[in-house]
């Protein structure tokens, strides 16, 4: 395996008596679009800041190229960022914007012009560079802050929640736009967002955090099929938890009581610790995604389904698909993703018409809860 | 109709011009403005050997050119200038400085800084002018009122920074809470150093600050009294000192005239800087 550009090693941060970031290790890949992704108040932009070197890690130790940097100013590293509100600045023109980091580096001047000009080409702002930041818009100041960094030519560009405060059309054009210039830059790319749909559009890998820990990294893809636990599951696309409140093992096989549910036989990896015989089970969810979910109208039985009966509650229309609410009983309602066709249907049904939530009880993942 | 339900007619809220009262309370307001000022000017033509005289007696200049013929108001003049530039340069030096730490540091005693640092504000004259006055005089300071020109104008110059800082400071730290932290950490993030930093990013950004400062120094050591009053010496005697001893003897156009150069001298100087400060933005 190749060497991480960045390695960050056991990393933690107080601020007095608070922990913000929880010993951390990630290991980032050259050349990858790598994204912090979690709720607010997670650590994110915390272990962004320490990157740039902002703030200093309390213990632990951060790795560029194998080289230890946790004491380097942020004006010695050669990783840039593209600040959240874009501080770009504003006695000066989007061209001495660009240039005024070559002019850091002591770069030759007419070095420095093609440079700049090479920049404001790529991201589509030749032709502005006489401009005041104040007669641009809220997405082109935002280029000027990605030319400004990338002209650079930094190991690491960091982006601090690079979408968040456009609109949705242009956030669109904007993530399009990200992707490529990583690709023609070559230089890694780390995001921080609070937004999973953004964060598994733009990167090739995510690491979840939440209350300063790690909880998981991967690609998109097996965050979303094989999340380690019930936060990660919830965090990144929707999941609907049932509580367990007992499992125990039958010849090998989990038995597994759980809320509305009942008893089920599930055929996986059986977690660490659960010895046969003993019965344990608190602090553990079972888990569905909607999307897994079928309806039927009527109460037939789905061969080789779990079904849960209930009426038909709201009904949302997305556009290609309607998202249907089942109400199973007083406290819980499930929603599934139905078509259009089924959606017409289930909008005809009287309010006390039975239908049934089904799924393969293969789908699910029995996972710890987030609550600890 | 109703009753108690009656129909007022009803103003937009930019429209207060159109409401009598309104009108009159602003143009009582400006008369006793502006009033003593424009009778000040026209009375610096007249021709009367008196200035305390309201009875128009024709048009004249000369009182500007006897006015330019008193070496002593001259020289009180200068002194006044002298003091004034000074002081301005210094006041923003210090205010800027101190309203960088004030914004930009943590340290132990902060509340009591601040708070020393802005008493000369709120501290009364006439008490700052006697402690000064025994200040100097404890240090054998006084005598430096017989050192040659422009030196022997020290101790004023120091009472006047004194004073003046302070406001300097509170304008440029006003300025300060607008800035957006981002921007100095974008520079550093581009390889600037803490000076660099300083010099490109946060001198710009107090520029109109450091501007309204330093006209403010200006102005409020060109026109003080009390403090210099009891600072001054025979041989330093400031503008408005002079014309307070002048008019103990006698009110003549002569004074009008002189304060006329004043106003207009501050008028020109409040103009360049308001210019100034709007190609700035620009």
């Amino acid at each position: 395996m190749s060497q991480p550009i960045i390695s960050i090693s056991g990393v933690s941060k107080r601020f007095g008596a608070v922990t913000a970031i929880d010993d951390i290790s990630i290991d980032i890949k050259a050349g990858e679009i790598f994204a912090l992704l979690g709720p607010s108040g997670c650590g994110k932009s915390t272990l962004l800041r320490m990157l740039a070197g902002f703030e200093h890690p309390s213990d632990g130790a951060i790795l560029l190229d194998g080289k230890d940097l946790t004491r380097l100013p942020p004006n010695r590293r050669p990783i840039n960022m593209v600040f959240q509100s874009y501080a770009v600045f504003p006695h000066m023109t989007v061209e001495r914007n660009v240039a005024y980091g070559l002019e850091m580096e002591r770069v030759k001047r007419s070095e420095i012009r093609s440079r700049v000009a090479h920049a404001l080409e790529q991201v589509q702002l030749d032709g502005l560079g006489d401009r005041r930041p104040d007669q641009l818009s809220g997405g082109q100041r935002q280029r000027v802050a990605v030319a400004r960094a990338l002209v650079k030519r930094p190991r690491v560009l960091l982006l601090d929640e690079p979408l968040s405060a456009l609109d949705a059309k242009l956030r669109d054009a904007m993530r399009l736009e990200l992707v490529k210039l990583q690709e023609m830059s070559g230089i890694t790319f780390i995001i921080v967002t609070h937004d999973q749909a953004e964060a598994m559009a733009l990167a090739d890998r995510i690491a979840v955090l939440e209350g300063g820990r790690l909880r998981q990294v991967d690609t998109p893809r097996n965050l979303y099929n094989n999340p380690v636990d019930a936060f990660v599951a919830d965090f990144i696309g929707n999941v609907h938890s049932f509580d367990v409140t007992k499992i125990d093992l039958v010849e090998g096989r989990m038995r597994v009581q759980a809320d509305v549910l009942g008893q089920l036989m599930i055929d996986k990896a059986i977690p660490e610790g659960l010895l046969p015989g003993v019965q344990t089970g608190r602090g553990r969810v079972l888990t569905i995604r909607p999307e897994r979910i079928g309806i039927k109208i009527g109460d037939t039985y789905v061969p080789g389904h779990l079904a849960l009966r209930g009426t038909v509650g709201d009904i949302a229309f997305q556009g290609q698909h309607s998202i249907v609410e089942v109400r199973v009983n007083e406290s819980r309602s499930i929603s599934a993703i139905v078509d259009d066709d089924t959606a017409k249907e289930l909008d005809n049904l009287s309010a006390d018409a039975v239908i049934q939530a089904h799924w393969a009880v293969a789908d699910m993942h029995l996972l710890e809860s987030s609550a600890r | 109709m109703p009753f108690g339900l009656r129909k007022r007619a009803s103003y937009e809220p930019f429209k207060y011009s159109r409401r009598w009262s309104l009108r009159t309370l602003f143009l009582i307001a400006t008369v006793f403005l502006y009033a003593p000022i424009v009778v000040l000017v026209i009375f610096s033509f007249n021709d009367s050997r008196r200035g305390g005289n309201v009875i128009w007696r024709g048009f004249t200049t000369e009182y500007y050119s006897k006015a330019f013929r008193n070496d002593e108001l001259m020289l009180a003049f200068a002194n006044s200038l002298t003091i004034a530039l000074v002081t301005m340069v210094v006041a923003v030096i210090l205010g800027t400085l101190t309203a960088v730490m004030l914004w930009r540091f943590r340290f132990p005693f902060k509340p009591l800084v601040e708070g020393l640092v802005s008493l000369p504000i709120v501290i009364p004259e006439i008490c700052m002018g006697v402690s000064l006055a025994l200040f100097f005089s404890s240090m054998g300071w006084m005598k430096t009122g017989n050192l040659m020109w422009p030196l022997n104008l020290g101790n004023i110059t120091i009472a006047h920074i004194t004073f003046c800082f302070p406001f300097a400071a509170m304008v440029i730290r006003a300025r300060l809470d607008s800035f957006n932290r981002e921007i100095e950490e974008a520079a550093r993030d581009l390889g600037a150093s803490e000076w660099r930093v300083f010099k490109d990013i946060l001198i710009p950004h107090m520029r109109p600050g450091i501007i309204a400062a330093a006209l403010l120094a200006f102005t409020l050591s060109l026109d003080d009294f009390v403090i210099t009053f009891f600072t001054s010496g025979p041989n330093t005697v400031t503008f408005p000192v002079k014309i307070y001893s002048m008019v103990r003897f006698s009110v003549t156009p002569e004074i009008n005239a002189a304060s006329t150069v004043l106003i207009l001298m501050t008028l020109i100087l409040t103009w360049l800087a308001l210019r100034y400060q709007r190609a700035m933005e620009r």
